[in-house]
């Protein structure tokens, strides 16, 4: 039997001989591929290999920034729209070609990244440089195709008022023709591409707080997009390519930035808005208690500390400019241009009947106090009732909208689900910022670590943030000083990532309410919360450090990326203590993911390997044993002692600390003994005799998202999964698609399936109904399979197309989508799946959630339990 | 009642011969007769009316009101007329007040001053004309453009005239005083007029013997900022209009204790946000009280007032094109671009600078537009008032409905807008911070000029897109897809980004003014009009001491208005464009048993006063 398999097989199983440089196994291109090696991690400054496709620039005007959005894929075409290699499809389509274009045709768009930099527009030399160290130049779309470089020169889709002046230097020096785009349309397609494609891109900030906004793409317009540039443009936007420029100010960024500059002598952008973090207004500006004495003018809602003029004091006092500080300068001419540019804003929303307002342009910067204090004005003069709300990306609107007018690219289609923002190595100190030349491989990218490390540069930026007081005119409080702060308020700006651009990832189509539906079970914007996991993966770093470093042999280079995957990821920590919503909206599966991805970006495959083929191993052996000990039970018992075993199994998890120590004190059986004999119902949470009354009706159905390896997946869900099958029921066994803790994954639960199939009949004839593994795999020796095994419920492995141990229903693959759809059970099981997210999620199908509290903190705070309490909820179908 | 009544009659017969006679003089004048009716009436040689000696016109029997802002303190008063109706209820309150009056007048040091005081005053009054023609050098260094040679004064010639320009030919005695002859024609002023003139050049030696009033006099001179024709209420009296920067609040209040003849027993109306900061103040140098009024409803009933009984006290911009520097200015639309296209495109900046010379022309040759800067009647426009038998909108304020409800922009240190329904209900529904101050402050900062007049004048040389960035300037031509000018402002200050622009840029103040003038003029611009959206107004009246000799600032509103609403809308301004609230102020603090104050009752004012 053919099978895609055979490639992920020679490529993923544990007796491959590793090669140096071959060693890379990312996330994102195996979220599409599953078993392809991908050659290209995930950084933001991506070595050579990266295969890039097609750049647009956004050249500002002077003062402003020149940002690039590029894009790179896979080289190895052949690879793309593969579906996981247990896809039910790949019997079915006979094969690889009929997949191929099966996808293709559903995914006009190949996957791969979208990269985000920018540049000060004095370091154009730097940024020319960058584009040709990349060769980002050397390709057109046309020629990528047709597999030719081009000779002429190839063009490149460009926007910005630069566009026009630097189009001679790009010629000259890069050899390429600038295809100029419209300013206003790139932004409006830029923005309306960021709304509808990437989840949580836009917030609300009040108060020095950030609330990220889900904004149903279907209900996104008409909306009022105020672009802050050198000057202010406000455009009314209604539909994809529908807009009309409706106003504007003359008094913006490049105001501020010149005025700024005679006034403080600063010589960039960024520190005249730092001096502002230290400003106090109240010696430049006139403010009503100036003109009232001190008091409020309470009869028209003006507060004493209100701005009545600004830079009103300046001649009122008779000294010159040198007479003032300029931090107080900079404060004051900073709110002069924020409060006014939010109050046009409001105004023209006003006009035009607009509920939302979307700031963008290079004036914010993400700095907080400029959010602020637009956010109060249109809080102000509306009475509360428009909100402004900023994007993530906000600088790279135009950009982004240049890009996608690359129409070939059909990105204009693509939806939230379909893109994966990572953080790598490099964003979370940059934000997108290049600083020197384009690392170009994995060992430069370490060494520049330690030079970071090595000259003295902090990486973490320990002093929190001060909260910032509100700001503005009427009703703004002068700003604490906090000069205690030594955090530059600039570095509260937002991380900008690295896309994913998955096409084949798709939402679960069995949820009850996918608009309103929220992974994460806890509300993480609590701080105390926050800080408690924070913890948690602070400590237990440096034993997955070790293991992560044994897992690849110990070697020196192994210990080399230990030392730097430790490095990174503590300041990605610190960088999220410092502004949680640095990476978008956080939340727990958010910060677990962070650390897989890490661990991946540097090249750590897998660090649990070792750990879990020893678990394997240990209750392969019992299995057999166990599954007589359960045909020997009625069935009433049978289902009880199946569901015990689930939880009993689930004690083992290195995620979890408390199991962590327990492993210190015993050998796996002996806790998977002790576990299950503390098995006392009722549980905590048990519904199991809900459940077991439903058992009567078999299902046609049953996805089993399992979680570790070892004796859970073994001892507990193998068995269950045998329980079904022999109901019946088909059965799906959902496992990650990449490495996260000790998590099975698809293609170590094929090998273990295949073991296990050696002695049992079931699990065997449902393993070959299900056509997974290749029947010699199978110990399956007449290919010619008699009548009543191709009439066995199969047994499917489909990988979630995630790499996390929680999972988030709003992107799962495409096959394990598809093959949901004729699904009438769920069956979540484990503290990362069925507690930590997806608790509260309701599905169209019955559902049960099985999981082991092996958390103090989680127990108590969502089942008001302790540590080794057991969940069993059961749920019926949402009637919709 | 009776008594209103009375003056009511007297008003509509006066109002009556005031227009007889104004038809008649333009007649004789005519070149003048577009502007002003009192200006028409002065000698061509004669330059602005600029009042050189502060209170001259000022008796124990004015009635002040002040509008106390945050730059400006902006005074108003009224000095009654004597008249025959109602000279003896002035009589017995005058001799109520000789009583007062040595209080008044214990600031003086010398006995025979005291004695004297009312000859030295008129004395001097008349003085003071040729005094500061002589220290013209001086004040001008020390106020840039903010003296002008001044021979003042007498020129109130209308039915108001008081003790300043008269009472020299009576007795100095106010007891004795006796009313003022009506003047009844043209020929009682040209002769009223010669005297003056020559009563000035004759007393030019006498300048040395100043009296220690005559020094205050002098002091008070340097102090105001800003001056205004006196607004003629016929039959009843004349207003006032002044103003000084508040800063200079305790030095006014000083000298205000030396020169003012106010009884201390009445307070004197005041606004705006000084009101009730300087109110301990006004009580512990100068003695007086101040009766406070809500700054937004004083505004309102300023307005009110004003337009109805100033001489063509509101006016408006000729629609035209006028390119000097709008932003965010669409391109002409095609009809209009296919017929001289290219050449309107390219030649938009030369029109900005041209079009400025033209205005700078108009206002240095023109008699009626007497300075650049004191100037507050630009030619070349429509005007609105009483005495003008076209489109009186505000003229019929009060009865006309169609003209409510309106806008009022009010740009003092930082801008109110306020929507007016009537003059009872009105309402703020916005404002900004970026107002006078805001360019004043910026250009002080940015040139090291200490004035208003100063920073206008440096202004009105400057051009703008040596400072601001243009669409030009990003696109290399007109923004065709979004439709806009190249000449358009895309960044205020936006060139400055260039570090051999700013080095530039610092030696040529009064390009930086003029952008900042723009900034702010634009902005507040882009405000009124979108507030005057959101309130469905069809006028916008754009009032306060920003615009006092701005003719740029209000002719950018102005052609705003006009393009961005496509005509339906209209700027409206005041001559005494910062007043307002001042006057607002005055009529809050009368007292309907007070037979002066009874002159300035109208029908605008609510009974209850």
């Amino acid at each position: 039997m053919e099978s895609c398999s055979g490639e992920a097989m020679s490529h993923n199983g544990s007796n491959i001989p590793h090669t140096p440089s071959r060693l890379q196994l990312d996330l994102s291109g195996a979220a599409i591929q599953g078993s392809i090696e991908d050659r290209n991690p995930a950084i933001v400054l991506p070595n050579q290999e990266d295969d890039t496709y097609h750049l647009a620039i956004d050249l500002g005007g002077a003062g402003s920034l020149i940002k690039l959005v590029y894009f790179s894929k896979q080289s190895d075409v052949s690879a793309l729209g593969n579906a996981s290699p247990c896809s039910p499809f790949s019997r079915s389509d006979s094969g690889k070609a009929g997949i191929l274009s099966r996808q293709q045709a559903r995914f006009p768009t190949q996957g791969g990244r979208l990269h985000f930099v920018k540049f000060e527009t004095s370091k154009l030399s730097d940024c020319i440089e960058f584009i040709k160290s990349k060769g980002l130049n050397c390709y057109d779309i046309e020629d990528i195709a047709n597999g030719i470089q081009s000779e002429e020169g190839s063009i490149i889709k460009a926007t910005g008022g630069g566009a026009f002046k630097f189009a001679d230097m790009f010629k000259e020096k890069l050899g390429v023709t600038f295809d100029k785009e419209d300013e206003m349309s790139c932004l409006v397609a830029g923005a309306n591409f960021l709304l509808k494609a990437i989840r949580d891109e836009a917030f609300t900030h009040l108060e020095g707080h950030k609330q990220f906004v889900q904004i149903d793409p279907n209900d996104l317009f008409p909306y009022l997009l105020v672009n802050i540039g050198s000057g202010v443009s406000m455009i009314k936007v209604d539909g994809d390519g529908i807009f009309q420029r409706v106003s504007g100010t003359n008094v913006g960024g490049g105001t501020f930035w010149g005025l700024g500059r005679l006034l403080t002598k600063c010589r960039n952008f960024d520190e005249i808005l730092e001096l502002s973090q230290r400003g106090d207004n109240s010696s430049v500006d006139m403010l009503v208690g100036d003109i009232y004495g001190g008091l409020d003018y309470t009869k028209i809602g003006l507060s004493a500390s209100t701005i009545a003029s600004s830079f009103g004091k300046v001649i009122s006092d008779e000294k010159d400019l040198s007479g003032y500080r300029r931090e107080d300068i900079a404060l004051s001419l900073l709110r002069m241009i924020s409060y006014n540019i939010g109050q046009i804003a409001y105004l023209n929303a006003l006009r035009y009947g607009l509920k939302r307002i979307f700031f963008g342009g290079f004036f914010i910067r993400g700095h907080a106090y400029t959010m602020d204090t637009m956010s109060f004005a249109v809080s102000f003069w509306s009475k509360g009732e428009a909100h402004a709300m900023f994007l993530r990306h906000e600088g790279f609107l135009g950009a982004l909208g240049a890009f996608v007018s690359y129409d070939k690219l059909g990105l204009t289609n693509l939806t939230s689900h379909q893109f994966v923002e990572r953080f790598p190595m490099g964003a979370p100190y940059a934000g997108g910022k290049i600083h020197g030349p384009p690392i170009r491989d994995l060992n430069e990218k370490i060494s520049w670590m330690e030079k970071f490390v090595q000259n003295g540069i902090e990486i973490t930026a320990p002093v929190p943030m001060a909260i910032t007081g509100t700001t503005g005119l009427g009703g703004f409080e002068r700003p604490l000083s906090h000069s205690s702060s030594l955090r530059s308020d600039s570095s509260a700006a937002l991380n900008v990532g690295v896309l994913h651009l998955v096409p084949s990832l798709e939402p679960f189509p069995l949820l009850a309410d996918p608009k309103g539906y929220e992974p994460n079970t806890i509300d993480f914007s609590d701080p105390e919360e926050q800080e408690y996991w924070f913890g948690i993966l602070s400590d237990q770093l440096p034993d997955l450090v070790q293991k992560a470093v044994a897992s690849e042999g110990g070697t020196d280079g192994a210990k080399r990326r230990g030392d730097a995957f430790a490095r990174a990821f503590r300041a990605h920590l610190a960088r999220l203590r410092e502004e949680p919503a640095a990476y978008g909206k956080l939340g727990l599966a958010n910060l677990l993911e962070l650390r897989e991805e890490c661990l991946r970006e540097f090249h750590f495959k897998d660090a649990y390997l070792a750990i879990k083929q020893r678990e394997n191993e240990a209750s392969l052996a019992v299995l057999p044993d166990l599954l007589l000990e359960l045909d020997n039970l009625d069935q009433d018992e049978r289902l009880l002692a199946i569901i015990e075993g689930v939880l009993a199994g689930n004690i083992f998890d290195w995620g979890s600390r408390a199991c962590v120590e327990l492993y210190q004190s015993g050998t796996i059986l002996e806790i998977y003994r002790m576990s299950r004999s503390k098995m006392q119902r009722p549980w905590r949470v048990d519904d199991f005799d809900t459940f077991k009354m439903s058992w009567d009706r078999p299902h046609f159905r049953a996805l089993l998202f399992v979680d570790n390896s070892g004796a859970d997946i073994i001892l507990g869900m193998l068995p269950l999964a045998r329980e079904l099958l022999r109901r019946g029921t088909e059965v799906v066994l959902v496992p990650n698609s990449f490495p996260a803790i000790n998590d099975v994954t698809v293609m170590e639960l094929l090998n273990l399936l295949e073991e296990a199939s050696k002695f049992c009949e079931i699990l065997r004839k449902a393993v070959k109904a299900g056509g997974c593994l290749d029947d010699k795999r199978i110990g399956e020796q007449d290919s010619a399979a008699n009548s009543s095994e191709a009439s066995f419920p199969k047994l499917l492995v489909v990988g979630n197309g995630c790499g996390s141990p929680c999972i988030d229903f709003r992107q799962v693959s495409s096959e394990l989508a598809t093959i949901a759809r004729d699904a009438d059970l769920v069956v979540l099981e484990g503290m990362g799946r069925a507690l930590h997210t997806n608790y509260t999620a309701h599905f169209k199908c019955d559902s049960l959630k099985l999981a082991m509290i092996k958390n103090q903190r989680l127990a108590e705070k969502l089942i008001g339990g302790s540590i080794y309490d057991c969940v069993c909820r059961y749920e019926p179908r949402t009637q919709l | 009642m009776a008594c209103r009544e009375e003056f009511t009659q007297n008003l509509i017969a006066e109002v009556g011969s005031l227009s007889s006679k104004s038809t008649h003089d333009s007649g004789k004048k005519p070149p003048a007769m577009s502007v002003s009716i009192s200006t028409s009436l002065k000698p061509a040689y004669l330059p602005s009316p600029r009042d050189p000696s502060m209170f001259k016109e000022a008796s124990s029997l004015a009635r002040f009101g002040l509008d106390i802002g945050g730059t400006l303190c902006k005074v108003v008063y009224f000095e009654p007329l004597r008249e025959s109706g109602i000279e003896s209820d002035l009589q017995k309150l005058r001799s109520a007040m000789v009583e007062v009056e040595p209080l008044a007048e214990e600031g003086f040091v010398r006995g025979d001053v005291k004695k004297d005081n009312n000859m030295m005053e008129n004395a001097i009054v008349v003085n003071s004309g040729s005094l500061i023609e002589n220290g013209n050098s001086e004040c001008s260094q020390e106020r840039g453009q903010g003296s002008l040679p001044a021979i003042d004064s007498g020129f109130e010639f209308s039915q108001g005239t008081v003790e300043a320009s008269c009472s020299k030919e009576f007795c100095p005695g106010k007891e004795k005083h006796v009313p003022v002859e009506m003047a009844k024609n043209g020929h009682a002023y040209e002769v009223e007029l010669t005297k003056s003139i020559d009563d000035a050049e004759t007393s030019k030696s006498e300048y040395r013997e100043l009296s220690k009033k005559e020094i205050f006099r002098r002091q008070f001179n340097k102090i105001w900022v800003s001056n205004h024709e006196p607004v003629n209420l016929p039959g009843r009296g004349t207003i006032y209009f002044k103003c000084f920067e508040t800063w200079r609040m305790e030095e006014f209040l000083s000298l205000t204790k030396e020169l003012l003849h106010v009884s201390k027993d009445r307070a004197i109306g005041a606004t705006g946000g000084g009101a009730r900061k300087f109110s301990d103040r006004f009580l512990e140098i100068a003695g007086f009280h101040l009766q406070r009024a809500d700054e937004l409803r004083s505004l309102v009933r300023g307005i009110d007032f004003l337009a109805r009984h100033a001489d063509q006290e509101s006016f408006e911009y000729p629609k035209g094109p006028y390119r000097g520097g709008a932003i965010q200015r669409p391109l002409p639309l095609t009809e209009t671009s296919s017929d001289d296209g290219s050449s309107e495109h390219s030649g938009d900046e030369k029109t900005i600078s041209e079009n400025e010379i033209r205005c700078k022309a108009e206002n240095e040759c023109s008699p009626s537009a007497n300075s650049q800067n004191g100037g507050t009647f630009p030619t070349n426009i429509k005007s609105h008032g009483s005495n003008l038998e076209q489109t009186d909108y505000l003229y019929q304020i009060s009865t006309n409905e169609a003209f409510y409800p309106y806008l009022v922009v009010n740009i003092g240190s930082g801008v109110s807008i306020l929507r007016v329904d009537s003059t009872d209900k009105f309402e703020r529904v916005g404002g900004t911070s970026l107002g006078g101050s805001t360019f004043l402050g910026l250009v002080a900062a940015l040139t090291g000029c200490n004035s208003f007049e100063e920073a206008m004048h440096l202004a009105r040389e400057g051009d703008s897109t040596q400072i601001d960035m243009l669409v030009g300037d990003i696109y290399g031509g007109d923004y065709k897809e979004m439709n806009l000018a190249s000449t358009t402002v895309a960044s205020s200050f936006g060139k400055l980004v260039h570090p051999e622009k700013r080095s530039a840029a610092m030696k040529t103040p009064h390009h930086l003014a003029k952008a900042a003038l723009l900034m702010v003029t634009n902005n507040i611009g882009s405000l009124a009009m979108l507030h005057a959206r959101a309130a469905d107004v069809k006028h916008v009246m754009f009032t306060g001491s920003f615009l006092h000799g701005n003719e740029l600032a209000m002719r950018l509103l102005a052609v705003a208005m006009d393009f961005w609403s496509k005509g339906n809308m209209q700027a409206i301004f005041l001559r005494h464009e910062g007043h307002a609230g001042a006057v607002g102020a005055l009529l809050n603090s009368l007292h309907i048993s007070d037979p002066i104050d009874c002159l300035l009752f109208d029908e605008s004012i609510p009974t209850h006063c």
